[in-house]
């Protein structure tokens, strides 16, 4: 997430999960960590146990709230506005002065403009002090100045007292001799300003000292086994393995030549970048300078513009590989519809999910009508062949084949690598050698040795990123995973010896094997000394150095002020693309101006405070079932445990709508309306606005019409909207109505 | 046997649902899959799961899973079991003349060479050397509609 990325470095968690043991206080939010990572959580109640304060602030009080020390409520996708607020507060009593001053961006001069910092002839920012009236920490407190205690309950619904409790918390948990920590979770990124949510994150953090230092940083909660190495490894439009940019159909990008003058930093690890390309290239057509043959980009193709394309037929055939976009995706009904209009589609799973069905009428097509060929091909899992997955804190963890897969499962590696055998004409300049099997399943080893880099001469293989080299020389998958398996006995993925500092013989993560990232930042650059010895960090692997110990950034601090992202530098509370609120009191646009809006014929939005759509909805997970409930439904033990789709509504709604618990009720938006059946919970309050009241209506969003426990499909309420920097959608908040059925 | 797991082989796994990467410990005799359970050495987990790798045991061995490969021509009413083979000649071409119609070589006199015609959804569920190889032969291929659940 270019959140982390912008403002630390690199787009992955700080620190590594079991460091939260070392809390003194914990801020969980965006995320219903006991029940969508229970496993995680068990280190929230050791830090509990030990002392430390567990905060949760959400717009449900779930069983993380009731594991917290307390919980404070907020209106759905108001949460800059709370960290806004939090970040005033902190600027006035809570600010680790020194801290700031060494590892951050506070004293350099902000330009004229507001968007840029103010670089000399060498391009090294203009260092002012933190006092100066235009430095970044002068200009931070005056963009935060409105964010007051009153102003943000008004916004957010949060009582101002429960606001105060938690800004208390977390400065009483900071400095020299104590840290917090903040976890979150797709609460908080699926908004049309998504970035910026962790963007405010990152900025409190920093503000308070805690990145870099034992018990603090940010840890983000992602909800795929996968996506960590998946995004890592680039299957996104938009970047190529180990973070480099894609490249696009632009003048800056038109020769090799012109996206390294583009795309190459002046200090920091991103001046590699020559090196990185060249190796990769090296990796992928054999010679380091064939950058003509990457494929350029026209525009953004990101997933709803991919189906926004589908639906308009410039997209014609689509590889679906575990993933639901008829259940999954906002607008499903759109998506499923735009997945009819296909040539041809191929689709790898365990089960018979929602897109394979998309041309059956219960997945709302004609049959006779859909032309699209379709093939559903069973699939492999984790246990029946060998490889690695990355986990949220960046920890890549080999694991072994058990057993063959049944029947005609195969491995997506077997899949791709028939696939390249087939079209090896077409391709002929793709370097492709591995050995396979007698099934023809290739080699995940050598796989991962390719990714890990090698020198093209010996073979032999890369010890760090230091090692790549830029002509041709060395071939490297992913920079940042130089030294996962340097040498064919040496895969440290797959190490498991647990215990030393960090657990740091368990597996391996990127970058070097680093569990706690910026890790320079815990010293005192005066002393050299840790902060207190309370908060010494004692593990093994440094991270840049003590003068610089942001060291991905040009300026090798960390940037409470971050140029460069399309709504700004420093994160504004904007209200979601629909809300019942139609002013926005802290800022001078509603909503953000640059959010995306896809295949507005297909998508149609309410008003700002469309009298139609009154009941704010936010849609999340449960414990017993994971994503669209393919990995689920289809368990008879899973299946069992929660077989139907219910919708939560407070004791004050219900009454308003003549609704008992347990009746059918239908929820409904501009796009669609769901079945479900009536929760009315005391867990969803209504929020106080001021003298105004809102109420939030909260739907899980595993259903669909396929497996052994079915419902309606909860996407087909939610919008085609989404952030200017990374078009995530926004789920977590968006309006709807509610009534008896 | 007296016992469930006599004669077992055990071996270290990770648990396919949320991000957190428990450790599992998979047993197997005779090429099935018997048990699997959280693994005790996993700093992670230390031997716990939540209520869904307790379920990965079913996840994998499950009437209801997909074993055939299953086509449905354009129009038809229901799926056919086809080969696996046929199925990769077919997809093979299919990607083959798609490609070969769409293929922009040059735009606005620089390189491009990509299509537009052919997205790749997905990669959130399956293992980094997966996800590497096909965007390899994805972008060799010239797609640039690559996406996973990163943004869903």
């Amino acid at each position: 997430m270019p959140g982390l990325g912008a403002s630390l470095g690199r787009g992955g968690a700080t620190t590594y999960m079991q460091d939260l043991v070392n809390a003194d206080a914990i801020l969980i939010m965006g995320s219903n960590m006991a029940e969508a990572h229970p496993v995680a959580f068990r280190f929230v109640m050791m830090a509990r146990e030990r002392g430390a304060e567990v905060i949760h602030v959400d717009p449900r009080f779930t069983r993380t709230s009731a594991c917290a020390s307390f919980y404070a409520p907020i209106r759905p996708g108001t949460d800059i506005a709370f960290l806004g607020g939090l970040i005033r507060y902190v600027l006035e009593r809570g600010l680790f002065r020194e801290y700031v001053e060494a590892y951050t961006n506070a004293g350099f001069m902000v330009r004229q403009d507001g968007q840029q910092l103010e670089r000399g002839p060498d391009g090294r920012p203009v260092r002012v002090g933190v006092d100066h009236p235009e430095s970044v920490l002068s200009v931070l407190r005056r963009h935060y100045a409105g964010y007051t205690p009153e102003r943000v309950s008004e916004v957010c619904g949060t009582p101002v007292a429960d606001f105060l409790r938690v800004a208390e918390a977390l400065v009483r948990a900071s400095g020299r001799e104590r840290t917090a920590c903040i976890c979150y979770a797709v609460g908080w990124t699926q908004h049309t300003y998504g970035v910026q949510n962790i963007r405010a994150a990152a900025i409190l953090q920093l503000l308070l000292g805690n990145v870099g230092r034992p018990g603090g940083g940010i840890l983000a909660l992602r909800g795929h086994a996968n996506i960590q190495g998946a995004t890592d490894l680039a299957s996104l439009y938009h970047v190529l393995p180990g973070y480099l940019p894609a490249p696009r159909e632009a003048p800056e990008h038109a020769t090799q030549a012109a996206y390294l003058a583009r795309e190459t930093k002046r200090a920091g690890l991103w001046s590699g970048l020559p090196r990185y390309l060249a190796s990769l290239l090296t990796a992928w057509y054999g010679r380091p300078d064939a950058y003509d043959l990457l494929p350029k980009s026209d525009r953004d193709r990101s997933f709803q513009a991919i189906l926004e394309a589908m639906d308009a037929g410039e997209v014609k055939g689509c590889l679906v590989i575990g993933q639901n976009p008829a259940a999954g995706a906002p607008n499903a009904a759109f998506a499923r519809g735009a997945l009819r209009k296909l040539e041809w589609l191929v689709i790898r799973d365990y089960y018979e999910l929602e897109t394979a069905a998309v041309w059956k009428e219960e997945g709302g097509g004609t049959p006779e009508e859909c032309a699209t060929e379709v093939f559903l091909m069973p699939a492999a899992m984790a246990a029946e062949k060998a490889g690695s997955l990355t986990n949220t804190m960046r920890l890549v963890q080999w694991h072994e084949k058990a057993v063959e897969p049944p029947g005609d499962a195969r491995s997506e590696l077997w899949f791709v690598h028939q696939l390249a055998r087939r079209l090896r004409d077409v391709v002929p300049h793709l370097r492709w050698e591995y050995p396979e099997d007698a099934r023809g399943e290739p080699d995940a080893r050598a796989v991962l040795r390719e990714i890990n880099g090698f020198r093209v001469a010996d073979g032999s293989g890369l010890e760090a990123p230091a090692d790549l080299a830029g002509d041709g020389s060395t071939a490297c998958g992913s920079w940042i995973h130089a030294g996962i398996f340097p040498a064919p006995d040496r895969l440290r993925a797959a190490a498991r010896s647990a215990g030393g500092p960090e657990d740091a013989g368990w597996a391996w993560s990127w970058p070097m094997n680093r569990r706690m990232l910026y890790n320079r930042a815990s010293v005192d650059p005066e002393s050299g000394q840790p902060w207190s010895e309370r908060k010494a960090w004692r593990g093994e692997v440094p991270d840049g150095s003590a003068e610089h110990p942001f060291v991905m950034l040009e300026d090798g601090v960390a940037q409470l002020f971050a140029p460069g992202l399309a709504d700004g530098p420093l994160p504004r509370h904007y209200e979601p693309v629909e809300s019942p609120v139609r002013d926005n009191v802290l800022e001078a646009t509603r909503e953000n101006p640059r959010y995306r809006r896809f295949a507005p014929h297909g998508n149609p939005l309410a008003e700002p405070a469309d009298p139609r759509w009154p009941f704010v909805l936010t849609t999340y997970r449960l414990t017993e079932h994971h994503l669209t409930g393919v990995m689920t439904r289809w368990l008879p033990w899973l299946a069992e445990l929660m077989p139907e789709l219910f919708c939560e509504i407070s004791p004050e709604l219900a009454e308003e709508r003549g609704i008992r618990n347990g009746d059918r009720v239908v929820v409904a938006t501009p796009r669609g309306e769901v079945r479900a059946k009536a929760l009315v919970t005391l867990r969803l309050r209504p929020f106080r606005l001021g003298a105004r009241t809102v109420h939030a209506v909260g739907l899980p969003w595993h259903f669909g019409y396929k497996g052994l426990v079915r419902g309606d499909v909860v996407n087909d309420l939610s919008a085609m909207v989404a952030d200017p920097n990374v078009s995530i959608q926004e789920t977590k908040a968006f309006v709807c109505d509610v009534r008896k059925a | 046997m007296p016992f469930k797991l006599d004669g077992a082989r055990t071996v270290p796994s990770v648990c396919p649902y949320c991000a957190v990467g428990c450790g599992l410990l998979v047993h197997v005799r005779d090429g099935r899959i018997l048990n699997i359970e959280g693994d005790p050495a996993s700093p992670i987990n230390e031997g716990t799961v939540c209520p869904k790798g307790a379920a990965a045991f079913q996840l994998a061995v499950n009437p209801n899973r997909l074993t055939k490969l299953l086509y449905r021509p354009p129009r038809a009413r229901a799926w056919e079991e086809r080969p696996l083979d046929w199925a990769m000649d077919r997809i093979a071409r299919l990607v083959r003349e798609t490609r070969e119609r769409t293929f922009v070589r040059e735009s606005g006199g620089m390189p491009v060479h990509r299509t537009t015609a052919i997205a790749s959804i997905g990669g959130a569920v399956f293992d980094n050397e997966e996800n590497y190889l096909l965007v390899k032969l994805m972008r060799g291929l010239g797609l640039v509609g690559i996406e996973n659940q990163a943004r869903v």
